[in-house]
């Protein structure tokens, strides 16, 4: 329940900062021309499939990104303990 | 998420109350041993607990038939699976058992048909061998009475072209009398034995053979087996009470009992003496009356009589019993009186034993089966349950059995209240704490259109990556089409829109898997690459 209601007023805060926000679409032929090319990248990515174990990739992809992004996580983390007092880390 | 907190969650909960139950247990079980000073005191826990069931079952008004049901069926699942390499008997198979109705034709007679006799030679035989029923004598619990399974005799040859038969009488107190009804192959017990297990001389009727062979444990009056074709028959203080003229299993007549001409009686007792011999009873005369039973008996060996005795067992008296003459009756036989007091074995041939003890309607549940005790030892244990019994029921079996149940009601109501407790408060904090299922799918769908709404065309690429992870993520090895567009200029089309289809059917799944193999050691490898190039630079800089 508290947790479903912080996401809840996530969504609301967004929806109310960006609410007035109201900015056009891609034109139709411009909008069916990026479709077009999604699905002959999407039948591509089953082609690829044949060679590439996609399932392999996802599990991948995060820890990829975790290992590029250390140095940030690393910070972050930090950033979090240093607010601790009784840890005493400077 | 949640369903794995409650997985954690609950055996702790589990633990505790266990313990609890524990200890209420253990307490109605106190309450049961000390009830209930009956045998088996060196048996285990469970099994006391059964032999009171057990007792109950065998009470008069069979409180526990359901339970006795199950400890039958059970021992006949033990016999069955023995027979038939560990197959279970399915319901259908036990039903046929209950159902006997099923097998009383018109004419108002059990037939049981030929085809399912070994079946009820396999359940007779697990009763033999495991127990001796109690079934009651006044509750109308067709289907229970274990008089109600007949094993009938494959190897049976009538001597003068007849089976045995259980003939209906009018009076009900005389139904199951053995009598002279042949017809063929089938062997009859009467609807009314079958049926309405009142008839209190046939306490307990357990009928089976390979030759001919039966058990019968009467009603208040102990145990009578007899064989037939070269085998016994025993019949243990059947006949008491012969002073008054009547037997007491069923306040009727003593001649409660008939056996079909051809019969060997072994042994016999009268109030308390022990008669063994050899002999034949006569078949009645009239088979279908049932009005004339027991007015003949002739004793002999395996010789059609020639003489008969002037007194019918019905009407032999006190009197008559003692002074019966057998030796003038019994040309060819060999007997053996027993005075009272001793039991006569007939395994051994040797008189063993102490007191021959009318034995009570109650009995418990035998433990052994065939070949595991003797005779006399099998009427010991008998004559020790029979006075157990008598102590449990003085000890006012219903009132404690009672007690227990509601000691047990009380422990599962406490059981089942604390265990809502728990899952109720394990629900609310989970749901205090964890999401709904479903609801991140529904926010970030949410998040999604509101995106797309909002920003338009700023959107679209993020709409075009998220495509792609849906199609990485939900590729399909299977088989597929591959679209080429056509090409055209001006009003002229160059080439036209073509589909591939690709079968994965057969040789691209093997190739597969090896590509997938090599792809994935070198994604594997690039990525401990990746990781200790990391490791260096977190070191040095």
């Amino acid at each position: 329940m508290i947790v479903e209601a912080l996401f809840n007023l996530v969504l609301n805060l967004l929806e109310f900062v960006f609410g007035w926000v109201s900015l056009p679409d891609f034109p139709d032929s411009v909008n069916a021309v990026i479709d077009e090319f999604t699905v002959i990248v999407c039948d591509g990515i089953s082609i690829l499939a044949i060679f590439v174990d996609w399932n392999m990739v996802i599990i991948l992809i995060p820890l990829v990104i975790c290992v590029v992004e250390f140095h940030h996580i690393w910070q972050l983390v930090m950033f979090v303990l240093r607010k601790i007092p009784f840890l005493h880390i400077g | 998420m949640k369903t794995k907190l409650k997985c954690i969650l609950k055996p702790f909960v589990a633990v505790i109350l266990s313990i609890s139950l524990t200890f209420s247990s253990a307490a109605s079980v106190q309450v049961n041993a000390a009830a209930l000073p009956i045998v088996y005191t060196s048996f285990d826990l469970w099994v006391t607990v059964l032999s009171l069931l057990g007792i109950c079952a065998a009470a008069e008004n069979l409180d526990n038939v359901d339970q006795a049901v199950e400890d039958i069926k059970s021992k006949f699942k033990v016999v069955y699976q023995d027979n038939h390499k560990g197959e279970e008997p399915d319901d259908e198979k036990w039903n046929s058992f209950l159902d006997l109705s099923q097998y009383v034709g018109s004419d108002n007679k059990l037939r049981i048909p030929q085809s399912v006799w070994e079946e009820y030679k396999k359940f007779a035989d697990a009763i033999t061998a495991k127990s001796i029923m109690t079934p009651s004598s006044s509750n109308n619990i067709y289907g229970i009475n274990y008089g109600d399974y007949v094993e009938f005799l494959e190897d049976f040859l009538p001597i003068d072209s007849s089976h045995s038969a259980f003939t209906k009488f009018a009076d009900r107190s005389h139904n199951a009398l053995i009598s002279s009804n042949y017809s063929g192959i089938f062997v009859r017990m009467t609807s009314g034995a079958a049926i309405n297990p009142s008839v209190k001389n046939f306490y307990c009727f357990v009928p089976f053979s390979d030759y001919g062979y039966y058990h019968w444990n009467l009603y208040k009056s102990g145990v009578m087996q007899f064989d037939n074709r070269g085998s016994t028959l025993y019949c243990l203080s059947v006949i008491e009470n012969l002073s008054t003229g009547a037997c007491s299993c069923d306040g009727g007549f003593n001649t409660a009992f008939r056996a079909t001409y051809g019969y060997e009686v072994y042994a016999f007792v009268v109030n308390g003496l022990f008669y063994n011999f050899d002999g034949v009873f006569q078949k009645p005369l009239d088979e279908t009356s049932g009005n004339d039973y027991g007015n003949l008996v002739y004793f002999s060996d395996f010789v059609a009589p020639s003489n008969t005795i002037s007194d019918a067992l019905s009407s032999v008296t006190q009197s008559a019993a003692n002074n019966l003459n057998i030796a003038d009756v019994f040309d060819k036989g060999t007997y053996e009186i027993i005075t009272p007091g001793r039991v006569y074995d007939p395994d051994t041939e040797t008189v063993t034993g102490d007191v021959v003890v009318p034995l009570p309607a109650v009995e418990v549940v035998e433990q052994y089966s065939n070949g595991e005790i003797s005779w006399a030892d099998f009427l010991e244990q008998l004559q020790a349950k029979a006075i157990d019994t008598s102590t449990a029921k003085d000890l006012n079996t219903d009132e404690l059995i009672s007690t227990q149940k509601g000691i047990l009601n009380g422990v599962n109501n406490i059981w089942n209240f604390l265990q809502s407790l728990i899952d109720a408060l394990i629900d609310m904090l989970l749901s205090l704490f964890v999401p709904s299922e479903g609801f991140f799918e529904d926010w970030f769908s949410s998040l999604n259109d509101f995106f797309a709404d909002t920003l338009g065309f700023l959107y679209k690429p993020f709409e075009v990556l998220f495509s792609l992870l849906n199609a990485m993520l939900n590729y399909q090895l299977t088989e597929f089409q591959l679209y080429f567009p056509g090409i055209y200029w001006q009003e002229y089309e160059l080439c036209p829109p073509m589909y591939v289809d690709i079968d994965m059917s057969e040789e691209i799944p093997k190739l597969s898997f090896y590509m997938h193999l090599g792809t994935n050691l070198v994604m594997i490898f690039g990525f401990l690459m990746l990781v200790q190039k990391k490791y260096e630079e977190a070191l040095t800089k």
